[in-house]
């Protein structure tokens, strides 16, 4: 009998002969030598390759065990029921939302003159009928809490004219904190009109909330008050926090006023600190006075009232009339220093062109007058179809290298990023459905862990991180896109050309007319869900590894 | 003894095994770490059904690796890891040195690990089902979707390619420790 050829006595060596071929072989190997060698060779080749991979177990790491996951049923009930319930809601404001030209919707599904609505409703509703709710011991701070994110949402606000946003939120917080604790407190509210009349005195901190608050009489410490108008016409001698659709100031402000609204007026009143505002209309009158800064996010300003130091205007229009200690800062489209305007220091405009800022005959500048022309802003004005055309594929280019660039370090950074997926409709009504609670339930949560003062940092943080997951989501989503596309087409690739791929089909599927908001929406908390799924992954005891 | 607490027992024995198993399949630490807890969810989730009598590790071992088969399919997109082509010739002369190359011993076994991370998929799969999971070959032969024999031939394919390797490197591996031999002895003052 010859001798097997290799294949047999390596599969007579593994014992995955037939039994017959196998007493053929074994008979074999009896009678012959070196097939004999051979195959011992075999067997004890088996062993090392054995060890070799049993060698490599030593270097892995047993992660800590851990169980529970999501419950995929339980959670896509939930995501159904959820959707459903609000779908309605959502469809009625994509509707409106699509009757916006811009392509304004890459960072954000909701546009921001709704979010400051929605967390000021959110914050009436809670203090008016939320009561049962809460206890009372954690309801103290709500003025606080609501004021972080108020903070927050104006920024977004004004983020076409903020670009010293951040620094300005910060001092805008360090205001907050800095102040000294109250030794009382007293909480008030009302769904309709909460008056503290002109006899009365609040020897302590008082929070209103109430759809009109007015206040004639005088609290001895902080005001913070929200509501849907808000009337000063007594006095408050600490800080006064403040935010409604109306804020009319007209009384004594004894420290700083922060004030968010669509409009804040303030007439013949004196403001002992700062003033910071953040509103669409904002107004001081002759009458007034500030003796601190006053910085202003705003639309339209108009300051009438002296200002006993800076004045920072990150403006539409700014117009002043009233004397300003120091210098004046303006960041707007049009500044103008009316008739007999005293300014103590400079006049610095960052302007679009020369001629946007304006030094009425009779003004006086102490300091120096200097021009900032912003570039970026440079030609925004009466543009042609081209222009328009032009701006907007400019617009959507910058978008997308920050997006590239965006999901470029988070692969980099998270590499097991680059291989979520979502397997079928379930996961992805799923993903939509987690989406959908996270883009809800976060500023709600981040809110309610605001009431308790250890609850504020984190609150702050579980906002931003709200933001960075919204920007994050459709990035992370469109490299899935691409990574899915190229598999079809057969050619395999993740990293850069998946996301660029990727980011292309997403930036046309948000352009796109009609569908173009829907689809951005659903992209949105599509990702943001992938995003929270993938989160809770690792917290599950999946650390992050390449 | 609770379920959970028995199961994680079993997580903290096997979990290594597992893991290097995935790793192995699928070529990256990563995506073995993901595929692991996976492997152990789904072993958890129908711990109900597993017959104690059996061992655990040939259970979840197999569970393991056909998860991994799935995850490659999805990977490459085909119905089919392993397409006929790959079916070679298999009278055709060896060239590979002899089993006895890899004999060289325990020492090289790091070597050996490196060697088989950089085999090609196709040989890779079928050696690591069979010496790693120490499954038959009518199992992997399922799991593939290819014929025992097929299984057979690439099994000996991933040997010879191994082997080659081997070889080269060991050429260089024993030049090398010579040269560091003689060069310590130097430095040492002994001679050589």
């Amino acid at each position: 009998m010859s001798c097997p050829n290799e294949l047999e006595l390596s599969m007579y060596a593994d014992g995955a002969l037939e039994p017959h071929d196998a007493a053929r072989v074994r008979a074999h190997i009896h009678a012959c030598a070196v097939c004999a060698e051979r195959a011992l060779a075999l067997a004890q080749e088996k062993q090392v390759l054995r060890a070799a991979f049993m060698a490599q177990e030593a270097t892995i790491r047993v992660p800590s065990f851990r169980l529970a996951r999501a419950n995929g049923g339980a959670m896509l009930a939930v995501a159904l029921l959820i959707g459903l319930a609000s779908s309605s809601l959502v469809l009625a404001d994509l509707l409106v939302l699509q009757r916006l030209p811009q392509p304004l919707r890459w960072l954000n599904p909701l546009t921001t003159e709704r979010l400051v609505d929605l967390l000021l409703g959110l914050l009436v509703t809670m203090a008016t009928e939320g009561r049962s709710m809460l206890m009372s011991t954690i309801e103290t701070l709500a003025g606080a809490a609501a004021v972080a994110l108020l903070v927050a949402c104006a920024i977004l606000l004004s983020r076409r004219t903020a670009r010293h946003g951040a620094a300005m939120l910060a001092l805008a917080f360090a205001t907050l904190t800095v102040a000294p604790p109250s030794d009382a407190l007293e909480i008030r509210r009302s769904e309709g009109v909460l008056n503290v009349p002109a006899d009365q005195t609040i020897d302590d901190t008082l929070v209103a909330f109430a759809e009109t608050i007015e206040i004639d009489g005088t609290v001895t410490g902080d005001l913070i008050a929200f509501g849907g108008r808000v009337v000063i016409r007594g006095n408050v001698q600490g800080d006064l926090v403040t935010g409604a659709r109306d804020i009319e100031i007209l009384g004594t402000v004894g420290a700083n006023v922060l004030g968010f609204g669509e409009t804040v007026s303030v007439g013949r009143s004196e403001i002992g600190g700062n003033l910071f505002g953040f509103a669409r209309r904002l107004s001081t009158s002759e009458t007034g006075t500030i003796d601190g800064n006053a910085v202003l996010f705003v639309g339209e300003a108009s300051i009438g009232s002296p200002v006993g130091r800076d004045l920072y205007g990150f403006a539409g229009r700014l117009d002043v009339s009233g004397d300003v200690g120091r210098n004046v800062h303006a960041y707007a489209e049009t500044v103008r220093i009316l008739p007999q305007t005293k300014i103590g220091g400079d006049v610095v405009a960052h302007v679009e062109d020369e001629s946007a800022l304006q030094i009425a005959p009779g003004a006086i500048v102490n300091g120096s007058v200097r021009t900032e022309i912003d570039d970026a802003r440079r030609g925004r004005r009466e543009p042609g179809t081209v222009t328009r055309v032009g701006e907007f594929l400019w617009g959507q280019t910058l978008r997308f290298g920050a997006a590239l660039v965006t999901g470029l370090l988070l692969l980099w950074l998270v590499p097991p990023l680059k291989r979520i997926s979502l397997d079928g409709f379930g996961e992805t009504a799923t993903a939509a459905g987690l989406g959908l609670i996270a883009l809800v339930a976060v500023p709600i949560i981040a809110l309610m862990t605001a009431f308790t003062l250890i609850g504020l940092p984190i609150s702050i943080v579980g906002f931003l991180l709200w933001l960075v997951g919204l920007y994050l989501a459709k990035i992370v989503l469109a490299h899935m896109f691409g990574r899915r596309l190229l598999e079809r087409i057969g050619k395999p690739a993740h990293g850069a050309v998946a996301l660029i791929v990727g980011l292309v089909l997403v930036l046309i599927a948000v352009n796109l007319p009609l569908i173009g908001g829907l689809l951005n929406f659903l992209l949105t908390i599509t990702g943001l869900g992938l995003l929270v799924v993938f989160l809770w992954d690792r917290i599950q005891g999946r650390p992050l590894t390449t | 003894m609770s379920k959970d607490a028995e199961f994680e027992q079993l997580y903290v024995r096997h979990y290594r095994r597992v893991h290097g198993l995935c790793r192995q399949l699928l070529g990256s630490h990563g995506q073995a770490e993901d595929a692991a807890q996976e492997v152990f969810m789904r072993a958890y989730r129908s711990f109900d059904r597993y017959d104690p009598a059996q061992p655990f590790e040939g259970w979840i071992l197999a569970i393991a690796g056909n998860y991994c088969i799935d995850l490659l399919r999805r990977r490459t997109k085909e119905a089919s890891l392993f397409s006929d082509e790959d079916v070679e010739q298999l009278d055709a002369p060896s060239e590979s040195p002899s089993p006895l190359g890899l004999l060289l011993s325990q020492e090289r076994v790091g070597e050996v690990g490196e060697a088989l991370a950089a085999l090609p998929e196709k040989y890779r799969i079928p050696l690591v089902l069979a010496y790693y999971q120490e499954a038959g070959y009518d199992e992997i032969a399922a799991a593939l979707g290819i014929t025992r024999n097929h299984v057979g031939v690439l099994i000996l394919r991933a040997k010879q390619a191994l082997r080659r390797r081997l070889a080269e490197t060991g050429h260089d591996a024993s030049r090398n420790s010579r040269l560091a031999r003689g060069a310590g002895r130097a430095l040492q003052g002994d001679p050589p």
